[in-house]
């Protein structure tokens, strides 16, 4: 039995079975206990004077980081190394997630266009419509993990799994503000002389699983993760960044056949976090997208998006703006994604459930990190702790040249 | 999920709307919690009405800004554990304690449907994978619940998916 019917098998019994007890409820009856007594403890001067001095100390190091951040020039948003792994394989994970729910499920051809009015005349050509399912994917992906620097949060824990050593989660939000968390466990192991990383990703119902991938190519080692729901289906993602950018390769397969490949590069500056992804479609045409999640309405956020379509890498296509919102359906009784493009057009598609709880300061608030050791990190992140470092200088000396596997693939620039 | 925190005043004042409205979105909550322990259609009625009249009686130490939803589960799982104890019937068990569950011949009758669907399970699989399917709970309130890591309630609860997958093959 398929494990959707079998849950919907198991709930519909159980509703069915379950007494009602409402009407047998006499709640006037209920002898409420008192409020319970607080003792509190008396006023301590010295107590509160260290607390004025703690509080002072945090109010104006918060002040001075702030800052720092703050006016500082455009910055790479992931630092860490968990954030940066965590980062890869989470992403990856969304969009493999996306190509799985909504591509296998629906053809190009299947999306529901609405004019806003009958008065107002379409757009100049349907370029970006036909690839709107497309889109949508690396939007979902988005997401899940193109999130303001205070709603998102990548952090080492200790693994509560035995067959584990280590562990990490993320919280991100979704666009009504809900919370999107990811569980990753993993061990790093020595295989064929080369040391790599080995674990699953938990997301609600779905596991993942990952590895490194090690290509070595005359003594030049290079290093991708994969992220898999099947032995057929998955997807490497290459961190191809640079010191000055962070920039990924995806490659998604199907069928054990590369299905698309795309590049997302991901720029933070004092007022934004933006990314820049450029997909190759089948047709050999890139699309260009600048995307920008605005979350001054934390229950209604969206994506706006400046989108370019160009021919075999020459003449421009099409370009233009989308918005994309969330709308609910009554009948599915799921969100979906609507696309409203160039202020005339919207395009309805499907989006995989993620969240349903709202997401809450505590959500994003770090507890104390165990520094947990990754085989691959970036190229800018060098310095970043002694323990990744050293671990690289055992299995990825190549770092510098995943340049060399850029051909043929699709970038992410957050 | 509605924000309970709306209506404990409400309860406070025993207001019957407020209850009702408490009520029809935790209903499936204390019911998966209960049969999560007892398989009894008739003990099952009764536990889930000490439950919500124990709920309001202590109303006062539920603190807002917690999970009421969690903090009103727990309050199912201690008035099914201590029915039996008190009753002194029949051996009792609590998936998170490793103690014995409960007594075969309450079970021979009038037992749930549902129950022998998820017959494979072990106790503690079976309370997660009922409050997850049945109240539609969030992994990490049923880890607040049932005080395990979030990671090892997903663990457990894809595990016994897939047992279940496999015994109604």
């Amino acid at each position: 039995m398929k494990k959707k019917d079998l849950i919907a098998k198991i709930k519909a019994t159980a509703i069915e079975e379950m007494p009602e007890v409402l009407k047998k409820i006499d709640i006037t009856k209920a002898n409420i206990e008192d409020v319970p007594e607080t003792i509190r403890s008396p006023f301590n001067f010295r107590k509160a004077v260290s607390y004025s001095f703690a509080s002072l100390f945090i109010l104006v190091t918060g002040i001075t980081v702030f800052n720092f951040i703050a006016w500082g020039n455009d910055t790479t948003p992931l630092e860490t190394d968990t954030e940066i792994v965590g980062f890869q394989t989470i992403s990856a994970a969304s969009l493999l997630e996306a190509f799985d729910v909504i591509e296998l499920s629906q053809t190009e051809s299947t999306y529901n266009i609405m004019q806003l009015s009958d008065l107002t005349t379409a757009v100049d050509d349907t370029t970006i419509i036909d690839q709107i399912s497309l889109v949508n994917n690396y939007l979902n992906m988005a997401e899940t993990v193109l999130v303001d620097e205070n709603q998102y949060l990548y952090e080492d824990v200790e693994s509560d799994d035995t067959a584990y050593s280590y562990s990490f989660r993320y919280n991100g939000t979704d666009l009504m503000g809900n919370l999107i968390s990811y569980r990753g466990y993993y061990n790093i192991i020595e295989q064929d002389g080369y040391q790599m990383e080995i674990g699953i990703l938990i997301h609600d119902e779905d596991n993942y699983t990952y590895s490194t991938v090690v290509e070595d190519n005359d003594g030049v080692l290079t290093y991708r993760y994969r992220i898999s729901l099947s032995a057929q289906n998955y997807v490497e993602v290459i961190n191809s960044s640079t010191e000055k950018v962070q920039q990924f390769t995806y490659r998604v397969y199907k069928n054990s056949e590369l299905f698309n490949q795309s590049e997302v590069s991901l720029v933070r500056n004092r007022t934004s976090l933006k990314a820049q992804i450029k997909i190759t479609n089948r047709y050999n045409q890139e699309i260009d997208l600048e995307v920008e999640r605005d979350m001054s309405i934390m229950e209604n956020q969206r994506f706006r998006v400046n989108y370019k379509i160009t021919e075999n890498q020459s003449s421009t296509e099409a370009q233009g703006q989308f918005t994309v919102g969330l709308q609910f359906n009554d009948t599915t009784g799921k969100y979906e994604y609507r696309y409203q493009i160039n202020d005339q057009e919207i395009v309805i598609e499907d989006r995989p459930n993620k969240g349903n709880q709202k997401a809450t300061e505590d959500d994003f608030t770090p507890g104390r990190g165990s520094n947990n050791p990754f085989v691959t990190t970036a190229i800018y992140t060098e310095e970043s702790t002694e323990e990744s470092h050293s671990n690289r200088h055992n299995a990825n000396s190549g770092t510098g040249n995943s340049q060399n596997l850029l051909e043929d693939t699709a970038t992410l620039n957050i | 999920m509605i924000n309970y925190d709306l209506y404990i005043d409400a309860l406070i004042e025993k207001d019957n709307e407020a209850f009702e409205v408490v009520y029809e979105n935790t209903k499936r909550g204390v019911f998966s919690m209960i049969l999560s322990i007892v398989n009894n259609k008739a003990v099952t009625e009764d536990l889930m009405q000490d439950t919500y009249m124990k709920m309001i009686e202590k109303i006062h130490q539920y603190k807002k800004g917690r999970n009421f939803y969690a903090w009103l589960l727990q309050i199912a799982k201690n008035t099914a554990l201590d029915h039996y104890r008190k009753e002194n019937k029949v051996n009792v068990y609590d998936p998170q304690e490793h103690e014995y569950l409960f007594d075969s011949e309450y079970n021979d009758q009038d037992n749930f449907a549902v129950y022998d669907m998820i017959k494979p399970l072990d106790d503690e699989e079976k309370q997660i994978v009922l409050l997850r399917i049945v109240s539609d709970l969030k992994f990490k309130d049923i880890a607040n619940v049932i005080d395990k890591p979030i990671g090892t309630v997903l663990w457990i609860y894809n595990k016994a998916i897939k047992k279940l997958q496999d015994y109604n093959k």
